[in-house]
């Protein structure tokens, strides 16, 4: 009888505790789409195949790496680092500098981990590296990204750009735009 | 013991018969019938019923992840978020119902149960998708896999067990990395799943979950051990942790399968003679191993700071364990392959020793272990024993014969000593089994 309440008992916990965990990572996401400072970065997207999670545009960033001035912290490879972010007199942002530890002046930063080195440059994977799509969009959009990236003028305002959210280290896509429009309203009206 | 039993449905099926031949009376059936004991209540589970919704459960639940993972892009963030709880609730709610109404229902209990650890996966990876959080394989198994863990002891389910076996060497996999000593967190998971293990090897009302769990267990252990041991370097590592599970392993299987009936009944024993002699086959080539040092070992250890140490404590379990349960045994005086305890020792002197020692240890190892074989499947009069001896026994002699290191002369004599030996035992059997004749 004991050992059946406990086990009741257990059952309900368990159960509870299987819609807490994802209903805490929504929260703490709409947290950080909510209250975090948006950030604007200029991806150039490649488009690979998640067999487990549908499909997805992958997005590079030039901003994937920092040189490391003399005096600041040095990097192992996969460690925790925490990046603070400037904007460039474009308006995109770039990375400004790089910590062990959480800088405790602005919410305004990322923690990920470091990839590797070279030289004095440390390289790590930007947290936002993937904006998911159905089978059918992705291959359109890195189709479309192929040819933005083409008719690119090196001095122009960019095509391609994507909102980035963040705050206290997390940082979650907002919306990534093609020619200023979203991409989903932008893959409709250019179909084909 | 699902020999005697098949023997003793045999004999009880065929009473009525002798009985009404006049060859036993009335009297003497039911006297047989209280010595053997009424048939064991034979599970009459219906396996159809356990197969098939299993598979449907399986099958549902992967259509659902990749129906749901399609991406439907006409909805709404909010829409989606509320669409990401729905097949878990749905599997919840079938998983309550078993837990409530059928929880003695071995279909209901393994296919619920299932259902619900992948309905789990799939709403932690649809959240992630609609939230473009790009998470690495090996983290979204880690949160799978703790997660799950509840799922085993529930309702005792065996099929969330295997699978959770099998992430856990894939998440071994995905984490191991020559410069980081992450794969030793498999241990955690190992003692996540061992109670479930242990307590139904031991339990034997149904053959199929103890066998294919076994299995599934000893599989996935082994592909793990590799990535566990080999966090720094594979030569260093994973002899030692050969030395210590493989009798372990062995030990265990004697003591939850007993004396199984074939090799496939005993999982854990089949496994870990065949990885001991794989092994010895491997040092008696005389491959030079001057990296397998106990100090270089030692300080490898060392340097992984508490994870070695997490693993180094796994290690000395594993002796302790197999010493503990190999005293029980020989204190019970139960039947017991020394072969399979002489091998660590073996393995730790060599650790020591050096080359020179290890081919010529490991040779003679494999000879007395293949003679073993040999003269315990003719004093059991098992064929199967018989021809694993002269299995081992063959690529012994083969691997010998073509050895270019050892002089021509010394191969020569050394072979013809061994004849020899084998034509007196052949002359010695032959006249006992004459005298035993007459």
């Amino acid at each position: 009888m004991n050992t059946n309440i406990i086990r009741t008992l257990l059952f309900f916990v368990v159960m509870i505790g299987y819609l807490l965990f994802p209903f805490y990572s929504i929260s703490s996401y709409q947290n950080v789409l909510t209250d975090g400072e948006v950030f604007r970065f200029r991806p150039a997207p490649v488009d690979p195949y998640d067999a487990f999670r549908g499909k997805y545009v992958r997005l590079d960033f030039p901003q994937n790496r920092l040189v490391l001035e003399k005096g600041q912290a040095t990097f192992k490879r996969d460690q925790d680092i925490f990046l603070t972010l400037k904007e460039d007199s474009l308006g995109y942002t770039q990375i400004d500098k790089a910590f062990h530890r959480a800088p405790e002046n602005t919410p305004n930063y990322i923690k990920t981990r470091t990839l590797y080195n070279i030289g004095s440059s440390v390289y790590f994977q930007l947290p936002f590296d993937k904006y998911f799509l159905n089978e059918e969009l992705a291959p359109l959009a890195e189709k479309k990204a192929r040819e933005l990236t083409w008719n690119r003028d090196g001095n122009n305002q960019a095509s391609i750009y994507m909102d980035v959210r963040v705050k206290n280290g997390k940082a979650l896509i907002e919306e990534l735009y093609f020619e200023g429009i979203p991409i989903k309203e932008y893959l409709h009206t250019n179909e084909k | 013991m699902s020999n005697n039993l098949k023997a003793l449905k045999w004999l009880y099926g065929e009473l009525p018969n002798l009985v009404t031949k006049g060859i036993i009376d009335e009297e003497g059936a039911a006297k047989i019938k209280t010595h053997y004991g009424a048939l064991p209540k034979t599970s009459t589970l219906p396996m159809a019923l356990i197969i098939t919704g299993i598979l449907g459960a399986v099958l549902i639940g992967a259509g659902i992840i990749l129906i749901f993972g399609y991406n439907w892009e006409n909805f709404t963030l909010n829409q989606r978020t509320v669409l990401s709880f729905l097949p878990l609730i749905v599997a919840q709610m079938v998983y309550g119902y078993t837990f409530f109404r059928k929880r003695n229902d071995t279909g209901w209990v393994e296919s619920s149960s299932i259902f619900l650890m992948l309905m789990l996966a799939s709403s932690l990876a649809l959240i992630s998708q609609t939230y473009h959080v790009d998470g690495e394989l090996e983290d979204f198994l880690f949160t799978w896999i703790l997660l799950s863990i509840p799922l085993l002891y529930l309702m005792n389910a065996s099929l969330p067990a295997m699978l959770l076996m099998i992430l856990s060497t894939w998440w071994a996999g995905l984490v191991v990395d020559f410069q980081s000593y992450k794969p030793i967190y498999y241990w955690l998971f190992f003692l996540a799943f061992l109670p479930h293990l242990i307590y139904h090897l031991k339990d034997r009302k149904t053959e199929i979950r103890e066998v294919l769990l076994g299995w599934v267990f000893v599989v996935s252990f082994g592909i793990a051990m590799i990535f566990v041991f080999a966090s720094r370097n594979i030569a260093d590592h994973y002899l030692i942790g050969i030395a210590a599970i493989t009798p372990l392993v062995y030990l265990l299987g004697k003591y939850v399968h007993g004396h199984g009936a074939t090799i496939w009944q005993r999982p854990l024993q089949t496994a870990s003679i065949a990885m001991t002699i794989g092994v010895s086959l491997f040092f008696a080539y005389g491959i030079d191993w001057k990296e397998f040092r106990l100090e270089k070992i030692m300080t490898a250890y060392l340097e992984a700071g508490s994870l070695g140490i997490l693993n180094l404590v796994f290690v000395i379990a594993c002796f302790v364990g197999t010493i503990s349960l190999a005293s029980i045994r020989f204190s019970k005086k139960q039947q017991t392959n020394p072969f399979l305890l002489i091998f660590p020792v073996l393995v730790l002197i060599m650790l020591g020793a050096g080359m020179t020692f290890s081919k010529i240890a490991f040779n003679v190892f494999l000879l007395g272990f293949s003679i073993f074989y040999i003269k315990e499947g003719l004093n059991t009069q098992k064929l199967s024993l018989i021809n694993v001896g002269m299995l081992i026994l063959s690529l012994l002699i083969g691997m010998r014969f073509f050895d270019v290191s050892i002089p021509f002369m010394i191969k020569g004599i050394v072979f013809i000593i061994i004849g020899i030996c084998f034509l007196t035992a052949n002359v010695y059997l032959s006249k006992k089994y004459k005298s035993n004749e007459h």
